[in-house]
């Protein structure tokens, strides 16, 4: 069995790079920072890429590297995380288009979920992936993706239902 | 409200404009070969750093003062590798009063021979007497020793052994310096009995009773250099700042 080469990771970047940006744009909540750590996965990976199988398929191994580090890097920065989510919540407006507003108040509670959280409920509704593919991404068992999926969407309802309240839905 | 999907256009919507730089590759290789050369270039730091600690016992060890240096050290119990041990004059040589009152004092170590502030300004052997031919590599004797004889030099061409001795009122000192293939400074014991475990300035040596009231201590201070130092009366309690005043 042939070892993947050099020419195999350009191609793979070119094809996937944009899917694993917002996926990690997704998981971070702020595009230069995805942009930064996709890079670092990549870079990890491409240490590695010699090693893999060709007839194997990258993206999973990336997915986790992206995955462990988005968490790390949360973990490291919940700090500075709290102080920024200290500000007063901005009040919500009403707005003609009550659509836009749910999903800006979606993705502004999905930030806000810890980086485990929103790592399972970005790998299940934006990549669709299973619940099995999911835990292999983030190394736990399908037990733990399936509650930690439960509970973030329940957090979601709930601040859903408290932030939208004032707009009358 | 199906948040599920809410939860998918949301994200859709988010990330719509989102696409990876063109240069990303570019920019993944080029972070790949910094972090090789960090990696090299800490390595090489590390590698350097690893041969200065082990140079620094050695150079230590090449840098001889010759006997009679008036740089002395306050007398230690404690032996260290990057530590030179104490050097009292060789007896009846001459000190300066003070060392402010000579050329250069406290900045340089001045070779063998030319000791500093000699009035004459020419070669000082250091000790009068019967230690006028004190070898080079033997920094230290006790008080009251005259040479009983000049060095003797025997072996063959693989391996010389110079034979200094020493006496007087104060006893003897005999001081063996093996060149050649040395397994360890086992094969340099004389004594009788089983040798104890000692150090001179950090490298291991064996030390042990010569017949006689006397004692010796042997070590390696050198790849094939072997050094015995031998005592006997009251030069006996001078044995280890002897020995460790011997710099081959």
């Amino acid at each position: 069995m042939g070892r993947r080469d050099d020419r195999s990771f350009v191609e793979f970047v070119t094809e996937r790079g944009d899917a694993l940006l917002r996926t990690a744009a997704l998981m971070c909540g702020a595009r230069q920072d995805a942009e930064d750590i996709l890079q670092t996965a990549l870079e990890k990976a491409y240490r590695h890429w010699g090693r893999l199988e060709a007839g194997s398929d990258p993206e999973p191994y990336v997915r986790r590297i992206l995955v462990n580090l988005v968490i790390s890097r949360s973990r490291r920065w919940k700090v500075l995380r709290e102080i920024h989510m200290a500000r007063l919540p901005e009040t919500p407006a009403v707005s003609p288009n009550h659509a836009v507003e749910l999903r800006g108040t979606l993705m502004d509670e999905l930030r806000k979920l810890g980086p485990r959280q929103r790592a399972v409920l970005v790998l299940r509704f934006w990549e669709d992936l299973s619940e099995a593919e999911t835990a292999q991404a983030l190394g736990c068992s399908v037990g733990t993706v399936k509650s930690q999926a439960s509970r973030g969407l329940a957090r979601l309802r709930e601040r859903l239902d408290k932030n939208l309240a004032p707009l009358g839905r | 409200m199906d948040l599920e999907s809410e939860l998918r256009k949301a994200m859709a919507e988010q990330v719509a404009d989102a696409s990876a730089s063109s240069s990303l590759v570019a920019d993944v290789k080029r972070r790949h070969r910094r972090r090789k050369t960090r990696i090299h270039a800490a390595a090489g730091t590390v590698a350097a750093s690893i041969a200065v600690l082990a140079l620094v016992p050695t150079y230590q060890s090449f840098r001889a003062t010759p006997a009679g240096s008036s740089e002395t050290t306050r007398p230690t119990s404690t032996v260290s590798a990057f530590r030179q041990p104490e050097r009292p004059p060789a007896p009846g040589l001459s000190r300066p009063p003070s060392a402010k009152g000579r050329p250069g004092a406290g900045t340089t170590r001045h070779p063998e021979g030319h000791p500093p502030g000699g009035p004459a300004g020419g070669t000082r052997r250091p000790g009068i007497g019967g230690l006028a031919d004190l070898p080079s590599w033997v920094t230290y004797l006790p008080d009251g020793l005259t040479a009983a004889a000049p060095c003797a030099v025997t072996g063959t061409a693989n391996r010389k052994t110079t034979t200094c001795k020493w006496r007087g009122d104060a006893g003897w000192v005999e001081i063996v310096l093996v060149k050649g293939a040395l397994a360890g400074p086992q094969e340099l014991m004389r004594s009788t009995g089983i040798p104890g475990r000692t150090s001179v300035r950090g490298t291991p040596a064996l030390t042990g009773d010569l017949p006689g009231s006397g004692r010796q201590i042997s070590w390696l201070a050198g790849p094939n250099v072997g050094v015995t130092v031998s005592a006997g009366g009251s030069a006996t309690g001078h044995l280890m700042r002897i020995a460790e005043g011997v710099r081959p």
